[in-house]
């Protein structure tokens, strides 16, 4: 046969042009579809904002309510796109960052910023804060969350809302074991009292020779959730005055994790459950096994997880030999510092933060607590009335937190990431496993200094 | 005259396939679609993440060349050699006893039963589900007091592990999560048994072949290409673990379940090491490459094809 036979070697060379040439035409720009961003400035701009939205109710409104309260108000109009994030929004928004196709705003919170700071991927927004905001409006903050908002030398964001921990406490089983309530809803307690309590409601309800009750739980692995029990008993993670010095190892927070671990470890029974008997903080919660859980002040979702189901309130933290100290987390919206439009992106945020979307956004359709002073003791309101199964609990402990000052942000090492991965499984041999003391912080501590110190 | 028979054939002036040409063509437009997706999205990214390898950076900051110190600095890391260990593990634990389970399955939804179909479907559907939806409906099935495994063990007087509360049980749990999920691997042998000539069983129990005897001599050696073929994708997929550690147990309790994907994430989405991360990437495709090269060449050995001829 004389015909010229199609080898594989002419196949692959014809897919790889084929290839190339799909790919070329995709990268020339089209000519007339300029990006909406990119439009002058009189014709007006399109942000582009990711949300995550604490609700549904919030996912469908935010749009509209942007749409009318924010862009009516500006000429030229600036529009936004509100794009919902997806799971592992972080990882995608670093790569769509790395790509030059980022959103203009986003929401993250301290831990991220800490680190992406350092990347130079945020906006420092101090200047328009030193140009627009009055005394008035920056008295008007959570001061503690507008001061973290401060970190590696720029102010990364508007705040979004305070993320605030308490305690629980199940009324039925006080009741049914004879322990007086928390005084004052907790505001008197201390930790001596908190743990005869926890040890007085620990108990083998069924009589098979296992604990079926514990008294309550301490979330000791993540940092955001145990640094306020090491501050109470005047330790801390990290030395607030110089990020790469690990605090485990000092008395004062060997003293804390002890508390914790004889708690949880060497007491029998053991009034703090172990982490591999805990089902879920709103499950224990309400099946009685968990008596004084740890909790996030979250009104909206415990109308919903745990409601009427039993007799509950909340309660403070109960301070330490030292002090009371809690999370108050401030989630901000930062801009990210490729933005094209950093003017309309700040006018936008400002909005966000401001009394309008604070009330309508994120109290009324997001069920979060707003960052504005004078938003405060409406909220035990907007609560009371949109949330009827949590309408006879003590929402005041909201306002008495933010008077009482003790919610306070967690300190990040120089490189967080990097100090957890030493710290991370020393922590779960001691709470998770239980086969290591505390003491064992003090050699990982050493460790996770000689490398933070290393860093340029 | 053979020239005047070419200049009638109703083939001139179109070009002059064999038979075998027009079945390569065939093959190669059907896997066209797969090419296409490999030059335009994977391979440009893969020749990329190799160059990224050679340096040191977080995109953003830093890029220095460094050649091959990323490499060096791995195999000085107590964390990958940990990592390789625990993905090792997985591995060899998990590959042959899904095969073992999705085989053993397959020959029983085989027989003439009722509701064929449903077990089928039953079997079948934990491989479609999302990965994180398997992840979270294991870390309640494995709480060690609530948890219904556990719950279960102990109505026949078995104490349960601590499964994902230890660091001797936290990768065996893995591993069941990872046979449980074999539908896919089952699915495949379902279709290789009814592949099977049913003469040869007539033949051999003509000639006095027992059950064992039809399994071991006919079944097995007539699924041995699909044995091959679910070998090659249950080793790629089990180096790639990921969802489980990432979802369940964030490579926990004390670095039991961290897998060099988790490793790799960790590395350039956390720490922003992205040249380090894509040098564990690439030894990760190097050992994987290594395993299947290993398969496939000694595949010779113990695949059959049926009508194949061998000299």
């Amino acid at each position: 046969m004389n015909g010229k036979r199609f080898t594989r070697r002419d196949f692959l060379k014809g897919a790889t042009v084929g290839a190339a040439g799909v790919a070329m035409a995709a990268c020339i720009p089209a000519e007339t579809a300029a990006p909406a961003s990119d439009m002058p400035a009189e014709e007006g701009v399109t942000l582009r904002f990711m949300s995550r939205p604490h609700s549904q109710l919030a996912q469908e409104v935010f749009p509209d309510l942007i749409a009318d309260n924010f862009t009516a108000n500006t000429d030229p109009p600036i529009n936004v796109n509100v794009e919902t994030a997806a799971s592992g929004w972080a990882d995608k928004l670093v790569t769509s960052m790395i790509a030059g196709d980022a959103v203009d705003i986003f929401q993250a919170w301290p831990d991220i910023f800490y680190v992406w700071v350092a990347k130079d991927l945020i906006l420092d927004i101090q200047p328009y804060v030193d140009r627009d905001l009055t005394q008035a409006d920056l008295d008007d903050f959570i001061e503690a969350q507008w001061t973290r908002l401060r970190i590696r030398g720029i102010r990364v964001g508007m705040p979004k809302y305070i993320d605030v921990r308490c305690m629980a406490y199940n009324k039925d089983l006080f009741d049914e074991y004879g322990v007086a309530y928390p005084s004052n809803f907790g505001a008197d307690w201390d930790w001596q009292e908190f743990t005869a309590m926890a040890e007085a409601l620990t108990q083998d309800k069924d009589g098979d020779g296992a604990i079926d009750l514990w008294g309550s739980r301490i979330v000791a692995t993540s940092s955001a959730e145990f640094f306020g029990w090491l501050r109470a008993f005047g330790g801390d993670y990290v030395n607030p005055n110089d990020d790469t010095d690990c605090w485990l190892d000092e008395p004062a927070s060997q003293e804390a994790m002890n508390w914790v671990f004889e708690n949880m470890w060497v007491k029998e029974p053991n009034p703090f459950i172990r982490p591999e008997d805990v089902s879920g903080t709103y499950d224990d919660f309400v099946s009685g096994r968990v008596a004084i859980p740890w909790f996030n002040v979250r009104p909206a979702q415990q109308a919903e997880q745990v409601g009427q189901e039993i007799n509950w309130d909340y309660a403070h933290v109960p301070s330490g030999p030292v002090r009371r100290d809690a999370l108050g987390d401030a989630d901000a919206w930062s801009i990210w510092n490729g933005s094209s439009h950093p003017d309309e992106a700040w006018q936008f945020i400002n909005f966000l933060s401001g009394p309008v979307f604070q009330e309508l956004g994120t109290l009324r359709s997001e069920g979060s607590l707003p960052i504005r002073k004078s938003l405060m003791s409406k909220a035990v309101d907007v609560y009371r009335e949109e949330f009827p199964a949590v309408a006879d609990k003590h929402l005041e402990i909201i306002p008495e937190m933010m008077e009482m000052g003790y919610l306070e942000n967690v300190i990040w090492f120089k490189d967080n990431a990097a100090a957890f991965e030493l710290i991370g499984p020393a922590m779960e041999r001691i709470f998770n496993l239980g086969d290591a003391d505390p003491s064992l912080m003090i050699e990982v501590c050493a460790e996770v200094e000689a490398y933070q110190a290393s860093l340029e | 005259m053979a020239q005047a028979v070419s200049e009638n054939s109703p083939a001139r002036g179109r070009l002059a396939l064999s038979p075998q040409a027009r079945v390569n063509i065939a093959g190669y437009l059907f896997i066209t679609p797969w090419i296409l997706k490999f030059l335009t999205l994977n391979a440009g990214a893969m020749i990329v993440s190799l160059g990224i390898s050679l340096f040191k950076t977080d995109f953003f900051t830093t890029f220095d060349f460094i050649g091959f110190d990323n490499y060096t600095r791995l195999f000085r890391d107590p964390l990958f050699w940990k990592s390789l260990s625990v993905t090792a593990y997985y591995a060899f634990g998990m590959v042959p006893l899904a095969l073992v389970f999705s085989l053993v399955i397959a020959l029983l939804l085989n027989q003439n039963v009722k509701f064929q179909g449903v077990y089928r479907v039953v079997y079948y559907l934990p491989s479609i589900v999302s990965g994180v939806a398997v992840a979270i409906l294991w870390k309640y099935l494995l709480q060690p007091r609530w948890g219904l495994i556990n719950q279960g063990l102990a109505l026949v007087g078995i104490e349960g592990p601590k499964w994902l509360f230890s660091t001797t049980w936290a990768m065996p749990a893995f591993i069941l999560m990872g046979v449980w999920a074999a539908g896919g691997n089952m699915l495949l042998y379902l279709a290789g048994l009814q592949g099977i000539p049913t003469d040869l069983y007539h033949a051999a129990s003509i000639d006095g072949a027992n059950a064992w005897h039809r399994f071991w001599r006919i079944t097995l050696p007539m699924l041995t290409p699909t044995i091959y073929f679910n070998l090659i994708i249950s080793i790629i997929g089990a180096w790639q673990i990921f969802t489980q550690s990432y979802i369940i147990t964030a490579g926990g309790p004390d670095n039991s379940t961290l897998t060099m994907v988790l490793l790799l994430y960790r590395k350039g989405f956390q720490q922003f090491h992205f040249g380090y991360a894509s040098a564990i990437a690439w030894v990760l495709f190097t050992i994987v490459m290594l395993f299947t090269v290993l398969i496939v060449r000694s595949s010779e050995a113990w695949v059959f094809y049926a009508g194949e001829v061998r000299g």
